[in-house]
């Protein structure tokens, strides 16, 4: 996994500069000892040094034989797999924005059908009843049973 | 002690009001515990005004249950779905779901169990032992000791890191980074806030653990394209607890995770989540299998369950001996003694005997309630693996957006859920280990909180961690800690060559 360690290298390695310039710009030490900047710009710097080694040392590495990759086996950058998990956390976010016009539970019911009808390609009925099976035993549970605060839409579900 | 201070705390724990809250707590605690964000404080602190009126050791009896039961719960989530139900549960989804995904859900649960019920024993035995001693010596401890043990926290990122050691490291320095989010404690100075308000608290530690783990294990599935049942369930109740085997291999880790946890519990700022990174990283430098911890070992889970569980007894020392709450639930505990007409202090137990002792006894029923309670769920619980993927998705969702937004009824929180689930999604794939990022964001706060006011006291000087011998020991054992991989790889290579 070269390219993606070299590209992860050298994001990292940036953030390290931003943190350290964003540290920069706080206290870094008052007159009661170590300020708010001292731990954020040291460690920025190493994050720039940690970084910089993954990228230099990726570009140099060859692949060791029982190097163990504890991530399950996929292959990194197939566009159709990639597109699939953008579109689900998209609609995660959608659900998330949906909140406060639609309440909880009315877009957890919404994300359920998306999710099974559209990202796992699901037959209609598989997606219409696990969509109206999950919205209603949240609806009891958490707010039936449960007094777990949820957000709510402006109509007060 | 004498036999007969436990005999009178029996007779007070047996009655059939004390049985009953016992139970009532317990059974609480494990619900509180299974649901992510809805925690033990929040539900003591929530219950508290309802106890005002209730005989004082039934109330502390309940509350206490609560306590050490969501230990229980906390970890069931973590197995199932990888969604740690407490911060101190965290560490079991490292293991604890890879054991669920090779169809041994019900032996990870079973084995929870079993570590959470020996280390709570083995806890309460230590409170009834060893409680003025232990929590005379912890008021020992300064800044400079703090900072010792948050630098023998930060160490277990070298046993924490699967792979690539570098890239554990860089997890754990982010993690570091995000801890230091907010308002500077001295100052109240914003540090990456960018402007919104609701960063000025910093980021929840159950926002970033369940986004990483629950939601970016989602994300991994769809792009792996599994959408029938991932976890392969075995019939027969044989087949879902523990074996003999299993127990075997899990009788250190159960001693391990028990006197981690006891001890890390009487610590002020010690808590039940640097015990289980503590016992997890303890019984990997010490097993002779390490290399498999993190692909669903039993001592895995055996190890953090017993320390989170054991630290509810070592908790409840500085509380009960000296009036020092060492934790948030035991900060409520202590409001409690005071709602409840008691005066929590050096002698509480002398002049409540039959308070301490009973609520002693009440927690060894309550370990014993517990087992009884979650052993025969386990074929319930490993049954919820029956459901295909496509309808889990929606399911660990849901609970997922539910805990967070109960931390602090905040929309904001969802949004960094859902920013940490891409991150967990992002980290996993390009082979970073999650498990350093939370032990950073964990440790972050409090290691600079240590290091500024040690730094303070000294006046600039760093000789103040090397002239108080208990901080001087403790950043040694982390440093011979740190040789311990080094030393290890040496002895194989020789045994190789040899």
């Amino acid at each position: 996994m070269k390219r993606p360690d070299i590209a992860s290298g050298l994001v990292l390695a940036g953030l390290g500069v931003f943190v350290t310039q964003q540290a920069a710009r706080l206290t870094y030490r008052d007159e009661f000892g170590p300020g708010p900047g001292l731990l954020p710009f040291w460690l920025g710097l190493l994050l720039i040094a940690l970084a910089s080694c993954l990228a230099v040392f990726s570009l140099r590495r060859k692949e060791k034989s029982g190097e163990v990759d504890r991530i399950p086996s996929t292959e990194f950058g197939q566009p159709h797999r990639i597109s699939r998990v953008l579109l689900a956390w998209l609609s995660l976010v959608v659900t998330v924005a949906a909140l406060n016009v639609l309440g909880f539970i009315v877009s957890l019911g919404l994300l359920s059908f998306f999710l099974v009808y559209v990202v796992e390609r699901r037959p209609l009925r598989n997606a219409i009843t696990v969509a109206v099976a999950i919205a209603l035993s949240f609806l009891l549970l958490f707010r039936a049973i449960l007094p777990v605060p949820l957000p709510v839409s402006p109509w007060g579900f | 002690m004498g036999w007969e201070n436990l005999l009178l705390g029996m007779s007070v724990a047996f009655t059939p009001i004390n049985l009953l809250w016992c139970f009532v707590g317990v059974l609480l605690g494990t619900v509180v515990g299974i649901l992510p964000g809805l925690g033990s404080p929040a539900t003591v602190a929530m219950l508290l005004p309802l106890t005002a009126s209730m005989n004082p050791t039934a109330a502390l009896i309940m509350m206490t249950g609560i306590f050490y039961g969501a230990k229980y719960g906390g970890s069931t989530t973590s197995i199932l779905l990888n969604l740690p139900g407490e911060p101190s549960s965290v560490v079991t989804c490292i293991d604890g779901y890879q054991m669920a995904r090779q169809g041994r859900a019900g032996a990870a649960l079973g084995i929870a169990a079993i570590a959470s019920f020996v280390a709570g024993t083995l806890g309460v035995v230590g409170l009834m032992l060893v409680a003025p001693p232990l929590s005379r010596f912890a008021l020992q401890f300064g800044p400079p000791e703090y900072f010792g043990l948050m630098v023998i926290g930060l160490t277990l990122v070298v046993f924490l890191a699967q792979g690539s050691l570098l890239k554990g490291l860089l997890s754990c320095i982010l993690g570091l980074l995000l801890s230091i989010v907010g308002a500077d404690a001295f100052t109240a100075e914003s540090r990456f806030t960018f402007g919104q308000v609701e960063l000025v608290d910093g980021i929840d530690i159950i926002v970033a653990s369940v986004g990483i783990f629950a939601i970016g294990e989602i994300l991994m599935n769809i792009e792996q394209g599994i959408s029938t049942t991932l976890l392969h369930v075995p019939r027969g109740i044989r087949n879902l607890l523990p074996s003999y085997q299993d127990l075997k291999d899990s009788r250190f880790a159960f001693l391990n995770g028990s006197v981690v946890g006891f001890l890390a519990g009487t610590i002020p700022g010690g808590g039940a989540t640097i015990a289980s990174f503590l016992a997890y990283g303890i019984e990997k430098a010490v097993s002779r299998r390490s290399e498999k911890f993190g692909t669903g070992v039993v001592e895995g889970v055996a190890a953090p369950e017993a320390a989170n569980n054991s630290e509810t007894g070592g908790a409840l020392v500085p509380l009960l001996t000296l009036g020092i709450p060492s934790s948030n639930t035991t900060a409520i505990l202590l409001a409690g003694l005071t709602v409840w007409g008691l005066r929590p202090g050096p002698l509480l137990i002398q002049e409540n005997p039959g308070l301490f002792w009973g609520l002693v006894a009440s927690m060894y029923i309550g370990n014993v309630m517990l087992l009884i309670l979650n052993l025969p769920l386990v074929p319930l619980f490993a049954q919820i693996m029956r459901l295909p993927m496509y309808v889990m998705y929606p399911l660990i969702v849901g609970i997922s957006m539910i805990g967070v937004y109960s931390v602090a009824n905040s929309v904001f929180d969802l949004w960094m859920l859902m920013g940490f689930g891409l991150l967990g999604y992002t980290m996993r794939k390009l082979g970073f280990p999650a498990a350093p990022l939370i032990l950073g964001m964990v440790l972050g706060r409090r290691l600079e909180l240590a290091l500024r006011q040690s730094l303070m006291m000294s006046q600039g000087s760093n000789a103040i961690f090397f002239t108080r011998w208990l901080s001087a020991f403790m950043i040694a054992t982390a440093v011979l800690l740190l040789l311990v991989p080094v030393v290890r790889r040496a002895i194989t290579r020789s045994a190789v060559f040899k």
